[in-house]
């Protein structure tokens, strides 16, 4: 299994160099990137389908070049174009496209004959999917009794057991209402470790893209406005206003087991460990969640506070302050980890505490101010 | 009634069921191209193809006669043998499949674009050739339209008149089929032969069309299940 | 892997297996190639040319009755098969003219029997006159019409006068010719009665349509109206009245000749055809 793993992740690197005249305005982005999950970030109408069409090969009409590992599919001056069937790559649009005159284990085997032929094991990968995904109740079920949720996941399976060298998703949540999105968050991290399969994904969702990508690129208008880690990336004021949003810190987490009335989660990759008081849930421990934690929600003090309502207590260290249009974003780390946390203060808050780089601090905020995303309300 | 109505059937069937099988093919792809291409000459391609459902039946044989006349186009002078087509059952089919042609055509069109594109694109991505996801995509999505062509290119053919009574000729036990035998027993003033030949045309342009209808509208897309339960 | 396709549930238990996409559309492929084969061997059944011991026998629709007997008397002795086509001579010749389908050609006048001696699709056999008749003007039989002389029918109350085409068809020609030599005030009956005519395909079809409509009168042969039981002779030109109608026969030229095709050609110049001719209206030249 894990020759098709490594088959299916060896060649992570794809560069990207197009333009291409869109309806308002010319696309011309040119990226490289080696990391496993690169996200794309924009607001609709900026040019990200169009990007992943053109990655695809479903749309043909860009100039430039586009190289994946060693093959490259695209060279205008060469006069070379690889044909969108022979790009070994499976594509995730909004609308999960299921194809309707197949069954639900039709549709997730209907690229397989493309992953037989590169010596991926399909019966294999099909049941880790599966699994995975939670699709075998489903499987013999007709496209059209799926709901949203459920055709996105088998959408999201049929492009995994295609073998696909480069996986590109486009808005794969969007189509769903808030409370799915975040429940499904957690399938899509189970792929990513499992398969590890390089892949471009976009969204608008900030939550999603902090939790899944490691590298993030920014579109506006069909250029690359910015580039870099999510959480940097997504407080960068050219890019996302922080003022009226609000931004939202994004870790991984653990469940732990709680009592009645009260959750607890562990963070994970905190050294030393660390420990938060959550809302409570039904989810047995052990369950792999993102914890979100808004930026304004979390009070910076000096000191320890010692009589106060707020649960959560955790010692952290600034590392670094960034001045934004009407507020100040602390960067904080948590112990030795490379965890970071972003805080909102007022200016004022900044000269009144007397907060620099290197100075020790204390952030509390409640248990209610953490939103738990990907637990599902099943039993 | 002296009419052999068996024999009859029988020839109208087989030249309406060889006439559907001749056009089926070509028309399926030509409705295809028609449909998700876009080349030079494809307005042009498209109206010749529709002028046999507007020119008259007669006009269509006509036309057809002189091409097969002796001294035609295909005929035996030019060509340096007889294609043996004119008076024959064979030139009844000839008939029926050119008027059945826009019909059947224009039907498998509008079934492929019922077919949304992106699923052929989809496809695509999956390793999937052009020639592929045709046979294995594009014509089990679009197989209901495709039957209703069939079906409703196979009545055209069944009822076909003009045309086929200038180059087949009205003979029976070789060309006389149902439309030009009910014809005929109008010409003679044989009621009770009239009737019944009327009585099987309606029966199986009855069947047809019914069965056009039922696969048009045949099982709504049933209601989610439980939305909300599992993401 | 071949069980995954077929629909076992994947479990962790069992390993189970998995078919081949490639036989995703097996079923409906198959239904599919059995009709086309079973299509194909009734067509190849049917498919070849119509072998020598069965003809095609081209005759004016006047003739339908009378040699559609003698076509089966001819069948039951020889057994070989005779297909009849039976319209108006000018279609026939049309037809003969430009496809070699037909065997023997019996027209209802020289003109076309000419055309095709020109065209030389004829096989010369002397003298082909072999048939003639008499034309009547009939009325439907529940009509009250009475004719004393043919230029009673300028003054008579009808709304039609269907003859076959008079351009083409010979018993048109023929009634067209017989109307014109009758004299009424200055002109002929054809030219007072030209805006009530009526052309009809054939003889047969102009039959049809007087037997349909007391309101139509028409001009046919006798021989015709003997077939009819809804019409009736409402006037008979006398024989000096009457123009020349001479039934032609032909043997037509074939690629492939047949035996059969002369055989019947002489069986309707025997006696017992002229007799069968004779007892349906027709006159049989000495």
């Amino acid at each position: 299994m894990s020759d098709d793993r490594s088959k299916m992740a060896a060649t992570a690197s794809l560069a990207v160099t197009v333009s291409m005249p869109l309806d308002r305005f010319e696309l011309d982005v040119s990226f490289a990137t080696t990391h496993q999950v690169t996200g794309i970030f924009g607001v609709s109408g900026s040019g990200k389908t169009s990007l992943l069409e053109v990655i695809a090969g479903i749309r043909v009409d860009a100039r430039g070049c586009i190289q994946q590992g060693e093959q490259r599919w695209l060279d205008t001056d060469a006069g070379q174009l690889t044909r969108s069937e022979d790009r070994q790559i499976g594509y995730v649009p909004q609308d999960g496209l299921l194809f309707p005159h197949l069954n639900v284990r039709r549709n997730l085997l209907s690229g397989c004959a493309r992953a037989e032929a590169r010596g991926v094991k399909v019966d294999e990968i099909f049941r880790t999917v599966t699994d995975l995904l939670e699709l075998s109740p489903l499987l013999d079920r007709q496209v059209e009794m799926l709901s949203g949720g459920e055709r996105q996941r088998v959408a999201l399976g049929r492009a995994i057991c295609s073998g696909p060298s480069l996986l590109l998703l486009d808005e794969p949540l969007a189509a769903l209402d808030m409370s799915l999105r975040r429940r499904l968050l957690p399938f899509l991290r189970r792929l990513n470790e499992e398969f590890s399969i390089p892949s471009i994904m976009v969204s608008h969702d900030p939550v999603e893209l902090q939790a899944l990508c490691g590298d993030l690129i920014v579109l506006r208008a069909g250029r690359v406005i910015a580039r870099g880690r999510p959480d940097d990336v997504l407080t960068d004021g050219a890019v996302y206003s922080v003022a009226e949003h609000g931004y939202e810190n994004v870790l991984p987490g653990e469940r732990l087991a709680g009592v009645v009335g009260a959750g607890r989660l562990r963070l994970v990759g905190a050294d030393p460990p660390i420990e938060l008081a959550v809302g409570s849930s039904d989810a047995p421990p052990g369950t792999r969640v993102y914890l979100g934690l808004p930026a304004r929600d979390i009070m910076i003090s000096r000191d320890r506070p010692a009589l106060i309502s707020a649960r959560n207590i955790i010692p952290a260290k600034i590392v670094a302050l960034r001045s934004l249009r009407s507020a100040e974003l602390v960067t904080v780390s948590l112990g030795a980890s490379t965890l970071e946390l972003r805080v909102e203060v007022t200016s004022t808050t900044i000269e009144t505490l007397d907060l620099e780089v290197g100075g020790q601090v204390f952030l509390s905020f409640k248990a209610t101010s953490c939103r738990v995303y990907g637990e599902s309300d099943r039993p | 009634m002296n009419v052999d109505v068996l024999e009859i059937v029988e020839l109208t069937v087989r030249v309406a069921a060889v006439s559907t099988g001749i056009v089926i093919v070509p028309s399926t792809l030509l409705g295809y191209a028609l449909a998700r291409h876009d080349f030079p000459g494809k307005r042009l391609l498209s109206t010749m193809t529709t002028l046999p459902m507007v020119l008259p039946p007669t006009a269509v044989g006509f036309l057809l006669l002189q091409l097969l006349a002796s001294d035609g186009l295909l005929g035996r002078k030019l060509l340096g043998f007889d294609l043996a087509l004119l008076l024959t059952w064979k030139a009844a089919v000839i008939a029926a499949a050119v008027m059945s042609v826009p019909l059947v055509v224009r039907t498998a069109r509008v079934a492929f674009e019922g077919v949304d594109p992106r699923l052929e694109w989809m496809a695509r991505t999956l390793g999937y050739s052009r020639a592929a996801v045709f046979f294995r995509f594009s014509l089990p999505m679009a197989r209901r339209g495709l039957l209703a062509a069939v079906i409703l290119g196979f009545t055209r053919a069944l009822g076909e008149f003009g045309a086929t009574v200038t180059i087949a000729g009205n003979i029976p036990g070789r060309t006389q089929t149902l439309a030009s035998a009910i014809f005929q027993a109008q010409q003679d003033g044989d009621a009770s032969a009239g009737y019944a030949l009327m009585a099987i045309a309606a029966t199986l342009g009855f069947v047809a069309i019914f069965s056009v209808e039922y696969l048009s509208t045949r099982r709504p897309a049933r209601s989610r299940s439980k939305a909300g339960v599992s993401p | 892997m071949n069980e995954l396709m077929k629909g076992a549930t994947p479990n962790r238990q069992g390993q189970k297996g998995f078919r081949s996409a490639r036989r995703f559309r097996r079923r409906p492929f198959q239904g599919c190639s059995a009709a086309l084969v079973a299509l194909f061997c009734w067509v190849a059944a049917c498919a070849g040319p119509e072998p020598r011991s069965v003809i095609l026998v081209a005759a004016a629709s006047s003739l339908k009755d009378v040699v559609s007997e003698l076509g089966e008397r001819f069948e039951r002795r020889t057994g070989a098969r005779v297909d009849f086509n039976f319209a108006g001579s000018n279609i026939l010749a049309q037809q003969i003219a430009v496809a070699d389908a037909v065997d023997v050609f019996l027209s209802a006048d020289r003109r076309w029997f000419d055309f095709l001696k020109t065209e030389g699709r004829i096989i010369d056999r002397g003298d082909a006159v072999f048939l003639s008749n008499r034309l009547v003007v009939i009325s439907h039989a529940d009509s009250k019409l009475t004719l004393a002389e043919p230029a009673g029918l300028a003054a008579a109350d009808f709304q039609h006068l269907v003859i076959a085409n008079p351009e083409a068809v010979p018993a048109g020609r023929y009634s067209k010719a017989w109307l014109e030599q009758v004299a009424v005030g200055a002109g002929s009956l054809w030219d007072v009665l030209a805006p009530k005519v009526a052309p009809a395909l054939d003889v047969r079809a102009a039959l049809a349509l007087v037997a349909s409509d007391p309101a139509m009168v028409g001009v046919v042969y006798a021989s015709d109206q003997l077939v009819s039981e809804r019409t009736r002779v409402i006037f008979e030109p006398a024989p000096s009245e009457q123009p020349a109608i001479e039934y032609c026969a032909a043997l037509i030229s074939r690629s492939q000749p047949s035996s059969v095709a002369l055989d019947f050609y002489t069986f309707l110049m025997g006696e017992e055809a002229r007799a069968a001719f004779r007892d349906h209206g027709f006159e049989v030249p000495e």
